[in-house]
């Protein structure tokens, strides 16, 4: 029992959180959600040997796999896999459009690494953990991201260098 | 600097999903028993899908032998084989003799100690190897293991070529390369 009062409190602390790392790694509302819910999914299936560890980062490396995979964007696509999560048919436009734009402008994993780095505050050796990618890879990922970034116009704040 | 770019991009993602909603955590398990539950019925769809590739293709085998003879109809799936595996882009990524590329070798039977049944080629080709990425697939009993990991770059056919066709494909990797 005790397990699942843990497990449950873990949800509620981590859910939003991830799903909104999904949202900024992916740019995808539905993805987002699909990646999220089923992390966290598989999180519940193996809290048994996850609630020892380090259960946030493994949920968060997994919901970031699941936004990379082909596979997942496919089954999304065709129906295959079930939405378990449930999305308003009124949804808030997204402000702050240059940023979005340079966003969307990044690969994947420069998001991704960007993201991680200042949104969750990781470390470039944790980034890489969660990535799967040298420590090297990172850093290359988060120069070509702040590259973009330090385009964007003055509102942001950001001088060469600064960030 | 750092925080105002953090702040911008939690308000982008707040924005974004402030209209969704995981499930509660007391749904979890009713929800990974659906999702199991469609998993298992695809996969029993793709399965039907390719015993009955197979029994189509040899009832038209056989219909053709009974009417052009044994020898004929075999050079005609091989021939058809032989084209769609350079023309389809197999070639390409598994070399043009089966001696492997981008993609493994599956010539000197290779194709068929990583899969012994049919069935399981087939399904592989039309899926592409996006479902394995990462890891290893075909048979345990292969010499040497299972293979892979897939690197998950292998197109899925399904979409592109007809059962038939990747029956075709498939009879002449295993008897030719």
């Amino acid at each position: 029992l005790s397990g699942v009062v843990e497990f449950e409190e873990f949800y509620r602390s981590e859910r939003d959180a991830l799903a909104r790392l999904c949202y900024l790694a992916t740019l995808d509302i539905d993805a987002a959600a699909d990646a999220a819910q089923e992390a966290m999914l598989r999180a519940w299936q193996r809290w048994g040997t996850l609630a020892d560890g380090n259960p946030s980062g493994w949920v968060r490396t997994v919901a970031l796999n699941l936004c990379r995979s082909r596979w997942r964007r496919i089954q999304r696509e065709f129906r295959l896999a079930p939405r378990l999560f449930v999305r308003s048919d009124d949804l808030q436009p997204v402000g702050d459009v240059d940023l979005v734009r340079t966003l969307k402008g990044l690969s994947a994993r420069q998001r991704q690494a960007i993201v991680l780095h200042y949104v969750v505050d990781l470390s470039v050796e944790d980034i890489a953990a969660v990535m799967r990618v040298s420590a090297g890879a990172v850093k290359q990922h988060l120069s070509r991201g702040r590259q973009a970034l330090s385009a964007l116009p003055l509102a942001l704040g950001i001088g060469e260098g600064i960030l | 600097v750092s925080d105002d770019l953090k702040s911008r991009l939690q308000k982008i993602a707040d924005d974004a999903m402030a209209g969704v909603e995981l499930l509660p955590s007391q749904l979890l398990a009713a929800a990974a028993a659906r999702r199991d539950t469609r998993r298992r019925r695809t996969i029993v769809v793709a399965v039907l899908i390719a015993v009955a590739a197979i029994t189509i293709t040899g009832l038209s085998v056989q219909e053709h032998r009974s009417a052009v003879g044994p020898a004929s109809t075999s050079s005609s799936t091989m021939a058809l084989g032989q084209q769609l595996y350079s023309s389809s882009g197999c070639a390409a990524c598994h070399g043009a003799r089966g001696e492997g590329g981008v993609g493994p070798r599956i010539a000197g039977g290779e194709a068929a100690k990583v899969f012994p049944n049919v069935s399981d080629e087939i399904a592989f080709i039309k899926s592409g190897s996006g479902p394995y990425a990462g890891q290893r697939y075909g048979s345990p009993t292969r010499p040497g293991g299972q293979a892979g990991p897939a690197k998950g770059i292998m197109p899925a056919f399904g979409g592109s070529l007809s059962d038939t066709q990747i029956a075709a494909i498939v009879t002449y990797e295993r008897a030719k390369l």
